[in-house]
């Protein structure tokens, strides 16, 4: 399903690789206030537990972030059809398209974006021993992220 | 017809006995009763007819036919038994008057016996007044097998002989002589007769020349009966040698169930050496796979012989030979054959001087062993010693193929209930491992919003102090909740690509983790890091693995005890050791202590960690070691391939 709009949607690839460009801009702009001069980073969350996409979305938002939380793997393939991230969080067991679909999805509109994957549980590394042989490399946290750990991840 | 004109020889034309003769005590041995008679006839005949006086001691009919006969021969007893000249008396009945316990007594004998030579003495007419006897009372005896006393019998005869005048005839029936061992006991009746006359086949004979060649025929006749005595003296022995034998082959083949091949080669050996009558043999057996023999049971031999042949290889003396032909090897003298000329020393050591080796083959031919025996002296084994040889080699070929397979079978047995157990144990612990993620991830991600929220309430400048601290609080509790779920209920494992990690910096991040529990305990913990050492793993994994050794090292540890945490590098492998003085293990513990859901914290372990930690280090190319001592403590050593920084 992918693969074809991704042949039909190739011109609007380009253009919304020229939206990420601009966001890219904006990124580089610091945080004011934050002393580390952390980039200011365009995020998308996604996760079908709302209560963690959203707390994770407002510590973004908190830390001079631009998030958006997406509930399942074709929004958040929607949201980054309209406007490439940075910088895609991911969990990676969900019903419908998994996290590592959903990030390779993503990837196929925003090839530069980052991908962060994370799971509570256990059993998702052969999906990313699978995605790893596909040649698929993402990064991976464990759940329960604390917050500070993943400020730091982002700012890597 | 007169007595008188009878003639003095008695007997037909076919049995020539002269009685003539003063032989005061004759035997004669026949083989019909009829030439018996007819030869008594003149004997007692001639005797009434000189007015001398007679005797009958026989049997029934003997007497009767002896009756008969002197009427025929128109001699009237009945007047010389009415003169008291004549008696004839039974056999058997006249001997039970002087015989006490079937012994003849001297006494009885002599008033018996004596008393009626007495009397017949006294009625003769004749003026010698000789008394003619004729007796099968010894005869009698002698058929009962009480050769003894018919000897007894007639040396009492001959005492009477002493006192009184008569002339005695004995006789015996051949057919009563017909054993062996009646010969030493014919020589002794004989040596108490002055005369003796053989059969009637021999007395028939006329001339001289005809007896001499019956006498040449006879002794030719007798040197073969001898020979054929002598031969049935050997197979008699040799038979019960065979039958010796075969009970023994019986028995060892009774005893192929018994599954313990030593014992069973052990007794063929024995058995083989027993045929041969040597008391030196070996039975080696084939290392498998290898063209090699060791030997498996020994007689005879010191155990310096027996380390020098620990491995025989092919063509080494008779053993090897045979081993290498799968063919019997006889070496008759080992001084003089070849295949023994490098091993002649060896072979005077030991103390043999010939071989014989043969091959133990399977029911495939494939060689399994050589059964050989040794002797002192040059010998070449006879036929029969070489086939009862193969007997026992194919019993011993049985038991060592018995045993094999039923070691074989127990091996399999083992494996499989290893591989069994293996798979229920892996079964068991794939399910918890199902659960335990299940669970984790079902408790990760109320608890990842619960830790954001937080975060997100602790940002806040409009929480008070007293509200701020306790949020302090429920952060750090939180973590260590994170902590719980992550490493333990988990199963955690590393999802990123193997990296160089420092191992201290490593290290040191575990201990931050239990720097609380580590304060509680007052446990003191003390480090000798070696710089700049590096592994190549999954960082995850690895912390996780230090991470369970250091957990146990503070829950086995009592309060104020200490860790020890030395890293350093032995044979270009990075070495990490974790001490502590703590309760230590007692030898049942140890061997379970990496068996999953094994524990001693009953309340709170999984029985995982361990077994975890040695999962994950055996899985980068590495190894655990554990040492321990129950009340002194536990050293636990990390093994990994090093990659230590230049």
């Amino acid at each position: 399903m992918l693969v074809n709009t991704d042949t039909t949607l190739g011109s609007r690839i380009f253009a919304l690789s020229c939206l990420r460009d601009s966001g890219a801009s904006s990124s580089s702009n610091s945080i004011p206030g934050d002393p580390r001069g952390t980039q200011r980073l365009r995020v998308i969350v996604v996760d079908d537990e709302r209560r963690v996409a959203d707390s994770v979305k407002e510590i973004l938002a908190d830390s001079g972030h631009t998030a958006i939380a997406a509930y399942d793997g074709l929004s958040a393939v929607k949201i980054a059809k309209e406007s490439c991230p940075d910088v895609l969080l991911c969990d990676v067991l969900m019903p419908d398209m998994n996290g590592v679909d959903t990030a390779v999805a993503v990837r196929d509109i925003c090839p530069d974006a980052r991908v962060v994957l994370f799971s509570g549980h256990a059993s998702v590394s052969d999906i990313l021993t699978r995605a790893r042989a596909e040649g698929h490399h993402f990064e991976f946290l464990p759940k329960p992220i604390r917050p500070k750990d993943l400020l730091q991840k982002l700012s890597d | 017809m007169s007595a008188t004109s009878l003639p003095q020889t008695i007997g037909s034309k076919n049995a020539h006995y002269d009685l003539s003769l003063n032989h005061h005590h004759s035997v004669q041995f026949y083989e019909q009763d009829a030439i018996l008679l007819d030869g008594l006839v003149p004997f007692i005949g001639s005797a009434l007819g000189a007015g001398d006086s007679a005797i009958v001691i026989a049997t029934k009919v003997h007497r009767e036919g002896l009756a008969n006969r002197l009427r025929a021969q128109g001699i009237d007893i009945s007047v010389a038994v009415a003169q008291g000249r004549f008696m004839q008396l039974d056999a058997a009945e006249t001997m039970n008057k002087f015989l006490v316990d079937s012994w003849p007594d001297a006494k009885l004998f002599r008033d018996v016996i004596g008393g009626t030579v007495e009397r017949l003495a006294a009625a003769a007419t004749s003026s010698r007044k000789e008394v003619a006897a004729f007796g099968e009372m010894v005869a009698l005896l002698w058929s009962e097998g009480k050769a003894e006393a018919a000897i007894r019998l007639e040396q009492l005869w001959n005492e009477l002989a002493q006192t009184h005048s008569f002339k005695l005839h004995c006789a015996y029936p051949i057919a009563d002589f017909s054993d062996r061992e009646h010969s030493e006991k014919l020589k002794l009746i004989c040596a108490e007769h002055s005369a003796v006359f053989p059969t009637e086949s021999y007395m028939g004979l006329v001339t001289e020349d005809e007896r001499l060649r019956t006498v040449a025929t006879l002794q030719q006749k007798a040197n073969a009966l001898e020979r054929l005595a002598a031969e049935r003296e050997r197979l008699a022995v040799t038979l019960a040698d065979e039958v010796e034998e075969l009970r023994r082959i019986h028995d060892l083949a009774t005893r192929m169930s018994w599954l313990d091949m030593n014992a069973v080669v052990r007794d063929v050996l024995k058995s083989v050496a027993a045929v041969h009558r040597t008391e030196m043999g070996l039975l080696s057996l084939r290392i498998p796979n290898h063209n090699e023999l060791y030997p498996a049971a020994s007689l005879g031999f010191s155990s310096v012989f027996l380390e020098q042949i620990a491995r025989v290889p092919e063509g080494a003396g008779a053993c090897g030979t045979c081993l290498q032909t799968r063919e019997r090897v006889i070496v008759a003298d080992t001084e003089t054959d070849e295949i023994f000329a490098p091993y002649r020393d060896a072979a005077r050591l030991a103390g043999f001087r010939s071989v014989h080796s043969t091959p133990l083959l399977d029911r495939s031919k494939q060689l399994v062993g050589v059964l050989s025996v040794h002797f002192k002296e040059p010998y070449c084994p006879s036929e029969r010693e070489q086939r009862l040889t193969d007997l026992y080699a194919r019993l011993a070929v049985c038991a060592i193929e018995n045993a094999r397979l039923y070691e074989a079978l127990q091996d399999e047995f083992s494996q499989r209930k290893q591989a069994q157990q293996a798979l229920i144990q892996a079964e068991k612990l794939a399910a918890a491992g199902r659960l335990a993620a299940t669970i984790a991830h079902e408790i990760n991600n109320p608890l990842e919003a619960v830790t954001n929220y937080l975060f997100l309430a602790r940002k806040n400048p409009a929480v008070p102090p007293e509200v701020r601290r306790h949020l302090d609080i429920v952060d750090e509790e939180l973590d260590r909740v994170a902590h719980i779920a992550q490493q333990t209920l988990g199963f955690y494992r590393d999802n990123s690509e193997p990296q160089y990690v420092e191992v201290t910096k490593s290290i040191e991040g575990v201990l931050t983790i239990y720097e609380r529990k580590l304060q509680y305990k007052n446990l003191r913990v003390e480090t000798d890091f070696t710089p700049d050492l590096n592994v190549w793993v999954l960082q995850g994994e690895f912390r996780q693995a230090i991470s369970n050794l250091i957990a146990n090292a503070i829950d086995a540890s009592s309060d104020g005890g200490r860790i020890l945490i030395r890293t350093h590098i032995r044979d270009s492998r990075a070495c990490i050791t974790i001490a502590d003085t703590g309760v230590g293990m007692a030898r049942e513990v140890k061997e379970k202590v990496f068996t999953p859901f094994f524990t001693t914290k009953e309340q709170v372990g999984t029985g995982l960690g361990l077994w975890t930690t040695k999962t994950l280090i055996e899985k980068h190319g590495g190894r655990v070691l554990l040492r321990s001592k129950e009340l002194r403590g536990t050293v636990m050593s990390v093994i990994l391939p090093c990659h230590a920084s230049s």
